[in-house]
């Protein structure tokens, strides 16, 4: 009971609100893919951006809670710059998959050193916003995963609700299903992509944010996430929001028990041996793509 | 005598989700003969043209090659007892020369370690694709990039890249499709010779080529073989008729 | 009576007609030698300007930048490795780090532990680059395309994390204290540590395997494996099995991957993870793209500027990653052939009789 209460519950806790962060980055990971079928391989990037945007505006004395809204707005703008300016040139060439995967890692590389340049490769860390916490069952629940775990939920329902219900998100669906049928009916496809590149990127820069005071800032943090987040996108199906949240909470749970049980070093060979026995059983992951889904 | 067919399907079936796209379709196919597959859009030729050829693997039935039990069998297998099929959407390497595309096919037939030795060194090799591009009037193209070629002469290399392989049972889809009426006539004469020495089976929407070209018909229709005959017998057959040719 | 003069003109006639299908076949093969002459060349220019250095360096008594190209030389392997698997099976791999630091860390152990035997070590590297090959190969094979990317990237990374963490191996800080190793060849002995002899003994390596896989992608086995990145799915019906064609390279691939790595600890002396670090694939990566995918030529001038172009550019700033980016997505972005590639188009022009 001791065991439960003290460490399990805990942990089981800790990997829920990981998961949840995880899956704000998937989220936005598979959006790109399945709109745009781009493998953006610097999500890792804009994740560590957004952390790095709210650590600045943090130390300009903002609100916490504000800072959490106005990073992933900012990180709109780069979202839609990055699309329009870079992933667009290689878009209809016949080696798309590839040469956008190779765009995107140069800008990884480009946007990591940026980020060492401006801000030093030193770890810093902003200061966990709600401390303390409340207890439930006799197990402690720290306050600000709480407030993440909700957070987040919330911005998952936000964003389920913009693709499944509202009519942008019938034209998102749409032009991902049949791009030229969309267009042909009036949708500005080019507009839609850029526009959902961007939010892609916007969800990634809040989970950094969201995440900043737990795990620190550091230029290379993106990095070491980004293997993470491309497990759960496969895992739950390339393109599925639904796919998304269930693999991002199996995965983060499997992950926050398993570290327990064997040594931690451990954990990132099972998540990668689910990810390959998912691919060789089902590549089709969890769900199918967005508009399919 | 009578020769033992060289294709039999047996209660051969397969279903997407709730659609049965071929049903129950038994059949025999003869050797030496030309065979078409008929039957209006949808009817599921392309489907059994995939089950035959191994591209999909049947809910029920069987499928018997010479004798043989190939049900479930892949592709690369059939190939290798003598099937060989071309496709309805020219299906080739766009990138490289006729000859290139040619010699790909017509390398098959060399021993397995004469992949290890340059390419162009089999004189054998040579010598087939030599004739392919002389047998298809190919010639005149052979060094240009396959995904510059005519429509018809893409078709026509459709065909020749099946053939490379020197199969027993050469499954055409659709072989004239788009083609020109002289190009049209000019590849049933081919095909007409073809069947000297191998058995074909095609999918065919010119109704006048399949009759004129066939020593057997078949006629599907959603999924279900409605008739088989001869030429004249398909042509005289009332069902047929209200189903498809539309009251010829 | 037949007119002898008609009749032999008859003959005539048929005779060059025959002859005039022949030729038409080896007009064909020509146009493919003309490629091949363009690339040779390139070839040949590559390894006698590699050679000259070398001579230059020797008389200029230069351990630096001999050890510097050396290391290039490494690399150039390793992209070599790349290229067969992306240029021409079509197949990115980012995790080819992998092979390769696992073959320099067999040789390391065996230098250090066992014997310093350069052709044990080079053997032992090799060997775990085909086991690893092989394993690896069946894992990420059944994967396509960006899938395929990501398992090798996944590999990559549990392979290095599980050797960062392992105490036996030297943990973080890898082995170090690798012996001078003697190489006895037939016609002379060379001491790793010499400079210029190793540096012309790794330039002749790299040279057979580049010569092995210019052979080898002119094989009916290469053209199968070209065609795959083609039309993959028509391969089956003319015979082919892409999956055994695929895993077949791989595993050349990895087992080349491999043999390089183990150069690696004679000529600096130590290895640690990093050599399996997702920067040394992307750094592959990076030097097969802008040096030409698919012109196995290519990577080799393309590892070269890379290492040569980091260690100018990291001598001005901190951050050549940024210089290296920038010319990387250029180079998707407006020259994705790379410079061999262009090279090639330049030289050859346009195939077809009409275009």
């Amino acid at each position: 009971m001791d065991y439960l209460q003290f460490v399990l519950a805990p942990q089981m806790l800790n990997g829920l609100s990981f998961g949840l962060a995880v899956i704000l980055m998937a989220l936005g990971l598979t959006i790109i893919f399945g709109l745009l079928d781009v493998i953006n391989m610097a999500h890792g990037e804009f994740y560590a951006i957004g952390a790095y945007v709210g650590f600045v505006l943090l130390g300009m004395g903002l609100n916490f809670w504000l800072v959490v809204a106005l990073v992933p707005i900012l990180m709109l703008p780069l979202g839609y710059i990055t699309e329009r300016f870079l992933v667009r040139r290689v878009f209809h060439s016949a080696d798309r998959h590839t040469l956008t995967l190779l765009l995107t890692l140069g800008l990884s590389m480009i946007l990591m050193d940026v980020l060492k340049i401006t801000f030093g490769p030193n770890t810093v860390k902003p200061a966990i916003p709600v401390s303390g916490g409340i207890e439930v069952f006799d197990v402690f629940l720290p306050a600000y995963r709480m407030l993440l775990i909700a957070f987040g939920a919330a911005v998952i329902a936000a964003v389920y609700i913009l693709i499944y219900r509202t009519s942008i998100g019938a034209i998102i669906r749409a032009a991902a299903f049949d791009k030229d049928m969309a267009s042909s009916l009036g949708v500005r496809v080019s507009r839609v992509y850029s526009m959902t590149f961007a939010v892609g990127v916007a969800l990634a820069g809040l989970s950094g944010i969201l995440l900043a005071p737990v795990f620190s800032v550091f230029p290379t943090m993106g990095h070491d996430f980004i293997i993470l987040a491309f497990t759960v996108v496969i895992v739950g199906g390339m393109g599925s929001i639904k796919g998304a949240v269930l693999a991002g909470l199996l995965l983060t749970q499997v992950q926050a028990v398993a570290s327990l049980i064997v040594s931690p070093v451990w954990t990132d060979p099972i998540l990668f041996g689910i990810m390959v026995l998912v691919l060789m059983l089902r590549p089709q992951g969890l769900f199918g793509r967005l508009g399919y889904a | 005598m009578i020769d033992a067919p060289i294709i039999s399907t047996r209660n051969l079936s397969v279903s997407f989700g709730g659609l049965k796209a071929v049903d129950d379709v038994t059949l025999d196919i003869e050797r030496g003969r030309i065979t078409s597959v008929i039957g209006p859009n949808g009817a599921g030729k392309s489907t059994l043209f995939n089950l035959v050829s191994g591209a999909l693997a049947p809910s029920s039935g069987r499928i018997v090659l010479e004798g043989a039990d190939v049900t479930g069998l892949p592709t690369r297998k059939l190939q290798a007892r003598g099937l060989a099929r071309s496709f309805q959407i020219t299906n080739l390497f766009p990138g490289s020369t006729v000859f290139e595309n040619l010699r790909l096919a017509a390398h098959i037939l060399e021993p397995g370690l004469r992949g290890f030795l340059p390419v162009s060194s089999s004189p054998s090799t040579l010598a087939r694709v030599e004739s392919l591009l002389s047998q298809f009037d190919l010639e005149s193209v052979a060094g240009d990039r396959a995904g510059h070629l005519s429509h018809g002469e893409q078709r026509r290399l459709e065909i020749a890249v099946a053939l490379a392989c020197e199969p027993k049972i050469l499954m055409l889809d659709e072989p004239t499709q788009g083609m020109s009426h002289v190009d049209t006539q000019e590849t049933s004469a081919l095909i007409r010779k073809l069947a000297e020495s191998l058995t074909v089976v095609i999918v065919e929407h010119d109704i006048d080529l399949v009759m004129d070209l066939s020593d057997c018909v078949v006629v599907l229709a959603q999924g279900r073989v409605l008739a088989q005959g001869t030429p004249a017998q398909i042509k005289g057959n009332v069902e047929v008729q209200t189903a498809y040719l539309g009251g010829h | 009576m037949p007119d002898p003069m008609v009749a032999a003109e008859a003959t005539q006639g048929a005779v060059s007609a025959r002859g005039a299908h022949l030729s038409l076949s080896r007009v064909a093969i020509e146009r493919e030698n003309d490629e091949q002459r363009v690339v040779g060349r390139l070839a040949a220019v590559f390894f006698l300007a590699a050679l000259l250095f070398a001579i230059y360096g020797w008389l200029q008594g230069d351990t630096f930048f001999m050890r510097l190209a050396t290391e290039a030389l490494i690399y150039a392997g390793l992209a070599l490795s790349v290229d067969l698997l992306l240029g021409y099976g079509g197949l990115l791999s980012l995790g080819h780090a992998l092979f390769f630091g696992l073959g320099a860390y067999v040789s390391a152990l065996i230098l250090k532990d066992v014997a310093p035997s350069f052709w044990l070590a080079l053997a032992g590297g090799t060997l775990v680059g085909l086991l690893a090959g092989v394993v690896g190969g069946i894992i990420a094979i059944r994967a396509r395309g960006v899938y395929f990317a990501l398992i090798t990237f996944g590999m990559a990374q549990v392979v290095a994390k599980i050797i960062y963490n392992t105490q036996e191996l030297g943990a973080s800080d890898g082995i170090i204290g690798i012996p001078i190793v003697p190489i006895r060849l037939g016609i002379a002995d060379i001491m790793s540590d010499d400079p210029f002899s190793f540096f012309i003994l790794v330039l002749v390596i790299i040279a057979a395997i580049y010569v092995f896989l210019s052979y080898a992608t002119r094989t009916p086995y290469g053209r199968v494996l070209s065609a795959i990145r083609v039309n993959e799915g028509r391969l089956p019906f003319l015979g082919y099995s892409p999956a055994y064609t695929k895993l077949g390279a791989f595993v050349i691939s990895s087992m080349i991957a491999g043999l390089c790595g183990s150069l690696y600890p004679m000529l600096r002396g130590f290895v640690s993870p990093e050599l399996m670090y997702f920067e040394v694939s992307t750094n592959a990566v990076i030097a097969v793209v802008i040096g030409g995918a698919g012109t196995l030529v290519g990577p080799l001038y393309g590892a070269m500027a890379l290492v040569f172009g980091k260690s100018v550019v990291g001598s001005y700033t901190e951050h050549h990653l940024i210089v290296i980016g920038v010319f990387f997505m250029a180079s998707v972005i407006f020259l994705p052939q790379g410079f061999a590639g262009f090279i090639k188009d330049r030289f050859i022009g346009s195939q077809d009789g009409r275009s």
